[in-house]
């Protein structure tokens, strides 16, 4: 949010990098008792300590700018004014003292940044305190956050600058609820459909399993088997039949961590180990540190430790292998995120490995006679993004290296993640897109908490409401990643029973 | 039409309406039924009684459009085409071929569709030569060399038909790439692989060995029987060749017969060139002599060499020992039409009451009647050169195997058909 105000006031005019709007600077000289440098770095001084002791405390706190500014100057003795200046005399200081390395400089720049945003608004954001993430309560790790809850904040400048405005957008619906809030009333408010000289889309709502159990990534049903293994039974009988790129999205990290772990602990995803290892090549013989939260399979046996390749230390990694794939893969480097489940024949198939590749093939006919039940995914490659960014784009461009070749790939992915908002799956690089579950956003963060609280009280937009407004937008914009132009085709699947 | 007979294990849980085309094996007497459904086409008229449905004229569009789809691209103008032609054809023998969406299976229908093409080929291009390369476990293995007898070709097909394993694009593409450089240069190379895998399993760059064989010259075409896949896509729109997905039985034997007339050639590769060529004389009945294709004593009948005096047993061949192309006379000439094609007749409208007697009465080519009982006078088409008029059978007849219009022919002060 403090972004997306940034990033308007950049626009345009001489205005400075100040976080408030335009509207609202003050065109007043500096007050006096922060004139002198000193006085100025005291005052900061002074800040950093008060939120250094706000932040040491052990239960969930929030309060609005009002009370916070209060309480800043009751402790400290700093008022609303001076705060609402900060930013604009740490600028002129940092001009003074011409320093130009402003890198060094960014933490103090964001404490400057909070405090005049603190002291110019009055309504429409939040500071929320948590002393530890949800998640990982024993883990002490404050955080101090100001959150604004307002959108017509940010749009405002716009609407105040310019005589016509035109909100076009191709996941706008559902369109009601945009007007309340950015506090505007539209003029036109219309909603067109897509031209189509042929059937080049096919969206289909998946309700229930092939075992006719309702599906759904509810909290509640998030860890039934029986939801997983028909999320998987779906994703296997469309990796049969559709070509080239699949783009799949879940709910959230979590939930494709343990989905992916519970498929392979059901044989869905999962290839046979080997055993036998005889000749081996110098690939390295250690087997890998793996990082805490890394998402990690191996299955393999004693012998074939000594032969799995050193991997980089928080890489995402599988290694099933037998003798005869091991003398023949490609050397691996180290940095390389690398899989290969395979056997002798296969390998003369195995496309060669990039030397930093994320990769997996799962193959062979042997696994198959092991496992006849269950079919494995030889079909197509499976890349997953993560939440580090250097993994995901090695894996995005693994992903359309496979499509490209022939060889056919499966991208796992999260629905509010970089891919789900930036990325294209055009053409054969996508397919299908299978939409695994509703995205709502994590329903006890306190920051959405505090948001849904002032939207009731200002707008009078109900929680459900928008939190439904909101996932359908997100789900209609993975799902829009995927149809690029007219001659392209795709099939949508949208697998929850609530949709 | 989900969950009907299928034939996957029992503990497999099918999933919705993407597959329905896995059912059980059906008898050719069912399959009308099943699939058909003929009594959906019929139609009634204003009155309530059904219209007979008018295959005739169906068959005719059909052809029309072909016809005109064919000239449109070469207008007025002479394409030079490769009528010597080597041509590869690559049969996927993969898991996928197994697949029941083509009864009985893949395999067996595109194994059908194939001989078919095989005898259409050398009928329309008796100067050329197939070879099969099946693509089996991942690896591409030469069924039968280039060769020119149609027979040998089906023989060792039918003999082959298993299927197992997963697909190597690549390695069909370097086999068969390795075979072509062989080759003469006045040959035309190309391949058409009958691919029904989704998707394929390479050793190396795929991308690499498709700019070698555009380098080559080969011209790749590609029939899916699975879905569009984008690496074949790219491959033939590289090579210059087609890309088509069958979409059922009928579909795929267009589809392939389609490639059975000579293709265009590419301007800058199609070099003239003078071909030694041997018209051999028919052996003298009666005499013993050792037969160079089957290295056995044979009694009469047979070609003489003209060059190496060998003998051969059928033509169009290529003599074992001396290497020479053996052609008989028909054989060049059945090559000719491809060459000044029969201009495509015009449309008659049918109601041209003041000029009716004008009309003949009768078809030029088979003098069947053009009126209806009734008066009423039935389609026709007619000869732009000649002016006479044909009834649509005739038409059909004289594009697509006499090649030749009677009327022009029996026009006696004619020039000759240019």
């Amino acid at each position: 949010m403090l972004r997306f105000l940034l990033l308007i006031c950049t626009a345009g005019d001489t205005w400075l990098a100040n976080p408030a709007l335009p509207d609202d600077i003050l065109k007043e000289a500096v007050p006096g008792n922060m004139r002198r440098a000193e006085h100025f770095l005291s005052v900061l001084r002074r800040l950093v300590q008060y939120l250094k002791g706000r932040l040491d405390t052990d239960i969930v706190e929030k309060e609005g700018p009002l009370t916070f500014v209060n309480a800043v100057n009751s402790h400290v003795g700093i008022d609303q004014k001076m705060l609402k200046f900060c930013y604009d005399r740490l600028h002129s200081l940092m001009l003074t003292l011409e320093i130009t390395d402003t890198d060094e400089f960014l933490h103090i720049q964001t404490i400057c940044d909070f405090a005049t945003l603190v002291g110019t608004y009055t309504r429409g954001f939040s500071i929320i305190i948590e002393p530890y993430d949800e998640r990982m309560p024993h883990i002490p790790d404050p955080v101090l956050q100001l959150s604004c809850h307002d959108a017509s904040l940010a749009i405002k400048p716009v609407f105040d600058r310019f005589q016509s405005v035109v909100i076009t957008s191709g996941t706008l619906s559902p369109i009601d609820l945009y007007p309340r809030l950015l506090n505007f009333n539209p003029v036109v408010s219309r909603s067109f459909t897509m031209s189509l000289t042929r059937d080049c889309i096919c969206p289909m709502v998946l309700s229930r399993g092939s075992d006719q159990l309702p599906v759904s990534t509810k909290f509640d049903l998030r860890s039934d088997p029986g939801v997983e293994r028909n999320y998987g039974r779906l994703l296997l009988e469309m990796v049969s039949v559709v070509p080239d790129g699949i783009v799949c999205f879940f709910v959230s990290y979590s939930y494709m961590d343990a989905i992916v772990n519970s498929w392979n602990e059901t044989g869905i995803l999962k290839v046979s180990a080997f055993t036998k290892l005889t000749k081996i090549s110098d690939l390295v013989p250690s087997f890998p540190k793996v990082h805490g939260w890394s998402l990690w399979f191996a299955l393999n046996n004693t012998s074939s430790l000594q032969l799995l390749p050193k991997l980089h230390e928080w890489s995402l990694w599988f290694a099933f292998s037998d003798t005869f794939s091991l003398q023949l893969l490609p050397k691996v480097h180290e940095g390389s995120l690398w899989f290969a489940l395979s056997n002798a024949f296969s390998l003369q198939l195995l496309p060669k490995v990039h030397e930093w590749s994320l990769w997996f093939a799962l193959s062979n006919t042997f696994s198959l006679q092991l496992f006849p039940e269950v079919d494995m995914m030889q079909r197509k490659l499976v890349f997953i993004e993560t939440q580090d960014v250097v993994e995901t784009t090695l894996a995005l461009d693994n992903y359309r290296k496979a499509c490209d070749c022939g060889r056919g790939a499966v991208f796992f992915s999260v629905a509010r993640g970089k891919v789900a908002e930036g990325i294209d799956f055009d053409r054969h690089c996508g397919r299908l897109v299978i939409m695994f579950g509703v995205p709502f956003q994590y329903t006890l963060s306190k920051i959405l908490l505090a948001r849904l609280e002032y939207l009731r009280e200002t707008f009078q937009i109900k929680e459900g409401d928008f939190l439904t407004f909101d996932a359908l937008r997100q789900a209609a914009q993975c799902v829009g990643r995927v149809i690029r132009s007219k001659a392209d085709y795709v099939m949508m699947i949208f697998a929850d029973k609530r949709f | 039409m989900s969950n009907n007979g299928k034939r996957k294990p029992v503990n497999e849980e099918e999933d919705d309406d993407e597959e329905d085309g896995n059912e059980r094996d059906l008898e050719a007497w069912e399959k009308a039924y099943a699939d058909e459904r003929s009594w959906e086409s019929l139609q009634e008229d204003e009155s309530g009684l059904l219209r007979p449905i008018d295959n005739q004229a169906l068959h005719h569009a059909q052809y029309r459009r072909r016809l005109r789809s064919l000239s449109s691209a070469s207008a007025a103008s002479r394409i030079q085409k490769g009528l010597i032609r080597y041509l590869y054809l690559v049969i996927d023998l993969s898991k996928a071929a197994g697949e029941m969406d083509l009864r009985p299976s893949r395999m067996v229908v595109v194994a059908k569709q194939v001989e078919a093409f095989i005898r259409e080929f050398f009928d329309q291009n008796p100067l050329s030569q197939i070879g099969l390369v099946v693509i089996k476990d991942g690896v591409a293995q030469c069924l039968t060399d280039l060769g020119g007898s149609p027979e040998s070709h089906i023989k060792a097909l039918m003999g082959k038909l298993g299927c197992s394993g997963e697909a190597s694009l690549q390695n069909a593409l370097e086999l068969v790439h390795e075979q072509l450089n062989q080759i003469p240069s006045y040959g035309h190379r190309e391949v058409i692989i009958l691919y029904s895998a989704l998707s394929t399993c390479d050793p190396g760059d795929v991308m690499e060995t498709i700019q070698k064989c555009k380098k080559s010259k080969i011209r790749c075409s590609v029939i899916g029987l699975s879905a569009e896949i984008y690496i074949c896509k790219y491959l033939c729109q590289e090579t210059g060749g087609l890309y088509s997905v069958a979409l059922d039985e009928a579909h795929l034997k267009d589809l392939i017969l389609e490639h059975a007339p000579p293709p265009p050639a590419i301007a800058e590769f199609a070099i003239a060139n003078l071909i030694k060529m041997g018209f051999p004389q028919r052996a003298a009945e009666g005499v013993i002599s050792i037969c160079s294709c089957h290295k056995e004593a044979k009694f009469g009948g047979g070609y003489i060499c003209p060059r190496c005096k060998a003998r051969v047993c059928e033509l169009p061949t290529e003599c074992r020992i001396c290497g020479l192309t053996l052609v008989s006379s028909p054989h060049l000439a059945r090559s000719y039409h491809h060459l000044f094609p029969v201009t495509p007749f015009d449309d008659v409208a049918p109601m041209l009451v003041p000029n009716q007697h004008r009309r003949p009465k009768s078809c030029f080519g088979c003098q069947q009647s053009l009126l209806n009982p009734g008066n009423m006078p039935v389609r026709c088409v007619t000869c732009p050169k000649c002016k006479q008029f044909f009834c649509l059978d005739c038409d059909i007849y004289i594009h697509e195997s006499l090649h030749n219009c009677p009327g022009c022919e029996s026009l006696r002060d004619s020039k000759s058909v240019n």
